[in-house]
């Protein structure tokens, strides 16, 4: 008896070691974790790597949880600079990102980091978190990357990165700092549709950045990020077009878009793009009746209006009773058009 | 809103054979899209197997849809997407393959045609694969021949529903020799998750 559970700690033990091994090699990456089925079984008995592409069984991050948990509570109360406990809460996030004493321990690590001496530490520990946070935000797992603990800690992590890029760092970098958190909201939301975190911390973005542009000297082009942004999130949104947390975070962008007539262009596209595919996404609807609907979104919302009951039209002649079809009159008949009163049914 | 696989089979034989494919599995894991691969071109053999000449069908199976063409040139053409992806455009895309392999093979070039043969010439389908993935690109093909009428494509909610009566998916994924055992365990232990976020 005695015998098993020693080996039983050992093993743990032994899967653990290993997973940090990878972590520390592959630090400044974002890598892509995949958790493995029962029936792909690594050779090692531990762990699949091909390069930044980790495959790990579900029973074996069980197992390095226990270990990592076990570390994390042996060592936290070490000096600051003590890596064990540290090291143990990436492990422990990956098995489970709701585990906010981990997550805190983390914000606090790299507080201490940012008042001791040495910033480029600091500045370099700031951005390999980023890449450990976008490794489980984006890799394929199903709950991870829907995580709120973690898209939080992304949001806390931008707002330590902001002040230091904003003094220092060429607007091109910034630019990569900002474009690359959208690409990270939009590969989770590909992997986990509907992922209202992600999404949800898009919006925190596009805000604080709205705040920094009124606050900062220095102009910052707000208008041209929620420009650049409009554009990428439509064609997501053409990629993923039932997926209604897309379509809610374009609305959203649509309200701080100037020019006024760029809204306008991206309703166009979109009514193009519903023609085209006959949409039968009732996401892409929502977004469309409420642009339409509300009152002073839009530069001409009387035109747009009468595009779509053109495109009635037209799609009467073809085809009256598709989906398609349905979708535009119910469309037409839940906006209120200015001078006609509501029929009531 | 994915195409994961285009690929045309000969189903005169039995089993139908793979003449040629390409796939994009580049939204799977790197250790998983082996056996997705194997899985993919197993059910498109077993759906272009039951599509007759002039039919067109469409197969639904979990998550993917699998949309046939066959031809009265003893060939079928398979194009597998999500669910998302708008039928009408995959047979759209499915008629410009199929009419362009069979213009450029003669049925000589495959009717003896076995499944280790290394597979026939197409390179055209990795342009398309990644072309439409959007299917607003598809406007580009010209319509030589009449109209699709979506109203003759056939629609089944899953793969059994196009299998023989008695035959059972589980019997013949047991034994395919097409699929390595480590696929076929793969497949017995996916199970379709029904609760949206629970870790594996």
């Amino acid at each position: 008896m005695a015998h098993s559970n020693l080996s039983a700690v050992e093993q743990q033990q032994h899967v653990y070691e290993s997973l940090c091994r990878y972590f520390d090699e592959h630090e400044n990456e974002v890598i892509e974790i995949e958790i493995l089925p029962p029936a792909i079984k690594p050779p090692d008995g531990v762990l699949m790597q091909d390069g930044s592409s980790l495959g790990i069984p579900k029973k074996v991050l069980a197992l390095a949880f226990l270990a990592a948990r076990q570390a994390f509570f042996d060592n936290k109360d070490n000096s600051r600079t003590d890596p064990k406990a540290l090291q143990a809460t990436k492990v422990i996030l990956l098995f489970d990102p709701e585990h906010i004493t981990a997550a805190n321990f983390r914000k606090r690590r790299l507080l201490a980091l940012r008042d001791a001496v040495d910033m480029l530490v600091y500045q370099k520990t700031l951005l390999s978190e980023l890449c450990f946070l976008d490794s489980i935000l984006t890799s394929p797992l199903h709950r991870q990357t829907k995580s709120p603990t973690l898209w939080y800690h992304r949001s806390w992590l931008l707002r330590l990165i902001a002040p230091l890029e904003l003094k220092s760092a060429s607007g091109k970098r910034i630019a990569t700092i900002i474009s690359a958190a959208l690409d990270s909201v939009c590969k989770s939301g590909e992997r986990h549709p509907g992922n209202y975190y992600a999404w949800q911390y898009a919006r925190r973005l596009v805000i604080a950045l709205g705040r920094v542009a009124a606050e900062v000297d220095a102009p910052f082009p707000f208008d041209w990020v929620v420009s650049a942004f409009s554009d990428r999130v439509c064609t997501w949104c053409f990629k993923n077009p039932s997926d209604i947390s897309g379509w809610s975070f374009l609305l959203f962008l649509l309200a701080r878009l100037d020019p006024v007539d760029e809204r306008d262009e991206i309703v166009e596209k979109v009514l193009q793009y519903a023609t085209k595919v006959r949409s039968k996404n009732e996401s892409l609807w929502v977004f469309v009746r409420n642009a339409l609907a509300h009152p002073t979104l839009l530069e001409d919302r009387e035109a747009l209006i009468e595009t779509l009951e053109e495109r009635l039209e037209d799609a009467k002649a073809t085809d009256q009773d598709s989906t398609y079809s349905q979708y535009m009159k119910q469309s037409l008949h839940w906006i209120p058009i200015p001078g006609k009163p509501k029929s009531r049914p | 809103m994915k195409v994961v696989y285009i690929g045309i089979f000969n189903n005169e034989a039995k089993p139908a054979v793979e003449l040629t494919h390409e796939s994009d599995l580049s939204s799977y894991g790197r250790f998983t899209r082996g056996s997705i691969a194997e899985f993919l071109t197993f059910f498109a053999g077993e759906v272009a197997q039951r599509t007759r000449p002039g039919q067109r069908q469409d197969v639904e199976e979990k998550e993917y849809t699998f949309h046939a063409y066959g031809r009265t040139e003893g060939v079928c053409g398979i194009v597998i997407t999500d669910d998302e992806y708008p039928t009408m455009v995959a047979h759209r895309v499915l008629s410009k393959i199929v009419d362009e392999f069979v213009s450029k093979y003669p049925r000589t070039a495959y009717t003896n045609f076995t499944k280790g043969s290394p597979q026939l010439s197409f390179p055209e389908l990795k342009q398309y694969i990644s072309q439409y993935q959007d299917p607003a690109q598809a406007d580009s093909i010209v319509k030589i021949q009449k109209e699709l009428d979506e109203t003759k494509i056939v629609l089944h909610k899953t793969i059994e529903s196009v299998l023989e009566r008695g035959e059972k998916i589980d019997n013949l994924v047991a034994k395919s020799d097409g699929l390595s055992a480590q696929s076929k365990m793969f497949y017995t232990q996916a199970k379709k998750q029904n609760s949206c976020c629970v870790v594996m």
